[in-house]
């Protein structure tokens, strides 16, 4: 039994968490890194102007590796003939749509209502 | 410190971007016959041994920009939103999430292209280096013409 079939459910987790965490924030996020003074905190705490602005992609992307490495341990734990019938194309399709997404959440930025 | 960073970062930026352009371009577009043209040559190339390189130069370029982001952050940003330049800030934040969904990507890619590789992935292999070049180049543009706006 190899641990590398439990890969691509990785990638797609982690993407897919990545993406909820971003679009749900401060909901998910763990800790924010205050980028004026580089100091870290838990949570999403409110920086004083000489402290912040706060960054939370640092917090988003462990959000994603927590949710990666959960689903790969799934798809380890998932019968052979059960992971056998899972599209391989998932791995590409989930990107896809997630930048759909992803496209549609950051519309405001370029003037789209 | 951050200066001789960010260049470090915008070349290791070109080299993934011709690394990554050759093997799309050699699985999308394969040599059917031999030819001499430039773009033919650029294709002809075997596309598995581009993996290795791309997959260290994206792990280098994206942890060089997550130490050089603050910089961003602090500086260039708040210089683009005091002018009211909302669709560069935004251009970035797509940038953000792009490679980062490249960085959790990165592991699919080794998996489908490592060898010895499996013709029922073969759908999943020029798929997974599709989407990694779109935005691997993306992600390029995106930096190029922010650092055309405001360099940090």
């Amino acid at each position: 039994m190899s641990w590398t079939r439990a890969i691509p459910a990785f990638s797609c987790a982690f993407m897919i968490a990545y993406l909820i965490s971003m679009y749900f924030h401060p909901t998910f996020t763990l800790y924010t890194y205050g980028s004026r003074i580089g100091q870290w905190y838990l949570g999403v705490p409110q920086l004083p102007p000489r402290q912040g602005p706060g960054m939370y992609w640092y917090s988003w992307l462990t959000t994603g590796l927590i949710a990666g490495l959960v689903s790969g341990g799934v798809a380890l734990a998932l019968p052979e003939n059960v992971r056998g019938r899972v599209w391989s194309g998932f791995v590409w399709l989930v990107p896809v749509v997630l930048i759909v997404i992803l496209a549609w959440i950051e519309r405001t930025w370029f003037g789209f209502k | 410190m951050i200066t001789f960073l960010f260049i470090c970062h915008g070349l290791c930026a070109i080299a993934l971007l011709g690394a990554i352009t050759h093997q799309a371009a050699a699985v999308w577009i394969p040599v059917r016959k031999g030819s001499a043209s430039f773009f033919t040559r650029f294709r002809a190339v075997k596309a598995a041994g581009y993996v290795n390189a791309v997959i260290v130069l994206f792990l280098i370029t994206f942890i060089i920009g997550s130490i050089i982001y603050p910089t961003y952050r602090t500086g260039a940003r708040i210089y683009m939103e005091d002018l009211r330049m909302s669709a560069p800030v935004g251009a970035f934040e797509v940038k953000e999430h792009l490679v980062s969904f490249g960085l959790a990507l990165l592991p699919a890619y080794w998996y489908y292209w490592r060898l010895p590789q499996k013709p029922e992935d073969n759908g999943a292999r020029k798929g997974v280096v599709l989407v990694l070049a779109a935005i691997i180049w993306a992600a390029f543009l995106t930096g190029h013409v922010l650092n055309n706006i405001k360099g940090i």
